[in-house]
């Protein structure tokens, strides 16, 4: 069950993948077969299309398959190659957590200043709430790791 | 606290902590991100800057394509398309000289055209032809640097991953791309097949035994129709107007599990599970990079770092084919320690307004920056093309690595060609505009 709730958004990423992919496909046959045209389909495709890659950026956290220049750190003296890889798995970290504390903000401003998508008048309190979630997640991801990796090397 | 920041060089210090971060394999885009994030403090800027840029440079209806030509990508893969195309391709020229490697790069370019992305051709087109290869004594390392090659077209020949990406981020049309791909994909395409004619007539590497006859090639194309008629429905529907790119990636997506499922009955809800997880991931690794550098470039802008270069460049005064060959060979050398896409994410905006004031056109640009990204996917240490090959040919990266170096030689050479002459990038989106 806990292995489960660890997959949880790869599956909701995986879920939202095919709601999207199902509403732009019955976007394409309303305008074809039937005529007709709705924007509020292409604007709430938007937002799950955002809500799956940063669920998707998650993903690739905890597979570690984010593109990175792993040749910069393999100059460097064999005892020295950890303690740099951590550092900057601690740089990271810090990173995700200023997007996230930055994303709470920006989520919270939507509730200040009333701010909505335009033909369905959906709050960007929704839209804007996948950054700080996902970079929430990605720095619980992150950190997780650097403490069971850290026990490993000792 | 960062006073004494204030006044030091914006680009230095950006460019700076980019640089210690990559070396510290931090993700290219985090690296990105987190120079960006340290500007902002030092000048005082909000912090809600990063998270709204980051949104809305992700927020882009074409960039949808991407995931979502992934994803048919491998449903055609796991669908049984591959198998199909190459039986049609051997038919077709498997009995000339070095026949198998010919079919190998002509099933790659049958493949690239409803694929966008370089590795996964190799993995569709290698993962039969390879083998194949070998079984008719070719050797292992050539086998492998065939496929390889050949799935560079990819990504040359639309649809094509790194041409949405360039466009998203250069501003220009997906569509318009895709037409100017046409003519540099298809001439690649052919030279690539000639060499390796003639490199097999050089070490003696033969075709199938036998000429097939008008009627196998018949069996063949009939045998293969729906696999050949995906092409015809993914780019015809974006070159005649009738569907935008991004509808045309799910059109791609629905064709694929339409044949996977009912016609060639190959695939299964376990493979389509991993397709999907694929795509969600390519997005999602992907993706968080042209967020994360739509701030970067935003502050670029801000503090007209791109303008400076290109004054810089102008008042150096060098002939435009000149600067294009300077840029050509530093997108070479960094396409071999970084990702394409993350290549051209990053490289785009500083570059594009250095290679428009010298009166270049956007759209030759990008074709440029793909086929040096092709180049990137050939050489180590990181060629992802390679990676996906050697497992299959079972060499290692010194012996492929030696292997495909005859192709970077005649890759580069196209580079010159199509540097040299902006027309066959740019007479053909010109026309049918």
């Amino acid at each position: 069950m806990l292995k489960r709730l660890d997959y949880t958004e790869e599956y909701l990423a995986v879920f939202l993948i095919v709601v999207l992919g199902l509403m732009l496909s019955s976007q394409i046959i309303l305008r074809y077969v039937f005529e007709v045209g709705f924007i509020w389909i292409e604007e709430i495709a938007r937002v799950i299309f955002i809500w799956v890659i940063f669920l998707g950026s998650v993903v690739g956290v905890r597979r570690n398959l984010h593109f990175k220049v792993t040749a910069g750190i393999k100059l460097l003296p064999n005892r020295y190659q950890f303690p740099a890889q951590q550092i900057g798995e601690m740089i990271l970290i810090l990173f995700c957590i200023a997007i996230t504390w930055h994303g709470i903000e920006l989520v919270y401003s939507t509730v200040e200043v009333d701010f909505r998508l335009r033909s369905t008048g959906i709050s960007m309190f929704w839209p804007y709430l996948i950054m700080p979630l996902s970079f929430g997640l990605q720095a619980a991801r992150l950190t997780y790791r650097l403490i069971t990796n850290s026990g490993k090397h000792e | 606290m960062f006073e004494f920041l204030i006044n030091t060089n914006v680009s230095f210090i950006l460019f700076g902590t980019f640089i210690i971060l990559l070396f510290l394999a931090v993700p290219i885009a985090y690296s990105l991100g987190a120079a960006t994030l340290l500007i902002i403090y030092i000048h005082d800027i909000p912090g809600v800057f990063m998270p709204q840029t980051v949104y809305s440079a992700s927020d882009k209806f074409p960039l949808m394509a991407v995931p979502f030509f992934v994803l048919a990508g491998y449903l055609m893969e796991y669908g049984g398309i591959s198998k199909r195309l190459i039986n049609f391709a051997s038919n077709l020229i498997g009995h000339v000289t070095g026949g198998f490697a010919c079919v190998t790069i002509l099933a790659c370019m049958f493949f690239a055209a409803m694929s966008g992305s370089g590795p996964a051709t190799v993995a569709a087109i290698g993962s039969i032809m390879i083998p194949a290869m070998i079984r008719n004594g070719y050797s292992p390392p050539f086998a492998g640097a065939v496929a390889s090659t050949g799935g560079t077209l990819g990504i040359m020949i639309p649809p094509s991953n790194p041409m949405i990406i360039y466009a998203v981020v250069a501003n220009v049309s997906v569509t318009g791309m895709f037409t100017a791909g046409i003519i540099p994909g298809l001439l690649v395409g052919f030279v690539l097949i000639l060499s390796s004619w003639w490199i097999c007539k050089q070490k003696g590497f033969v075709g199938t035994s036998k000429v097939s006859s008008t009627y196998d090639v018949l069996v063949s194309i009939k045998d293969a129709r729906w696999a050949l008629l995906a092409p015809v429905v993914i780019l015809g529907g974006i070159y005649s107007g009738i569907f935008t790119p991004t509808e045309a990636s799910v059109v791609a997506v629905n064709y694929a599990l339409f044949i996977g499922l009912f016609l060639y009955r190959e695939l299964d809800w376990n493979k389509i599970y991993a397709a999907i997880l694929q795509a969600v991931i390519v997005g999602g690794t992907v993706t968080v990079m042209v967020g994360l550098a739509g701030s970067f470039g935003r502050i670029l802008t801000q503090f007209q770092i791109p303008q400076q270069l290109s004054q810089y460049i102008l008042d150096i005064s060098l002939h435009w084919f000149l600067v294009l060959m300077i840029i050509n060979i530093a997108l070479i050398i960094i396409g071999t320690f970084m990702e394409t896409l993350a290549t051209i994410i990053l490289l785009t905006p500083l570059l594009l307004p250095v290679v428009t004031a010298l009166g270049i056109s956007p759209i030759h640009f990008g074709i440029l920056i793909v086929i040096t990204s092709e180049i990137g996917f050939l050489t180590p240490p990181l060629g992802a093309n390679l990676f996906v090959a050697m497992p299959i040919a079972k060499v290692t990266l010194e012996q492929i690595s030696r292997a495909v170096f005859y192709f970077i030689g005649i890759l580069f050479l196209m580079v010159i060609i199509l540097t040299a002459i902006p027309g066959l990038s740019t007479w053909l989106p010109k026309i049918l505009n």
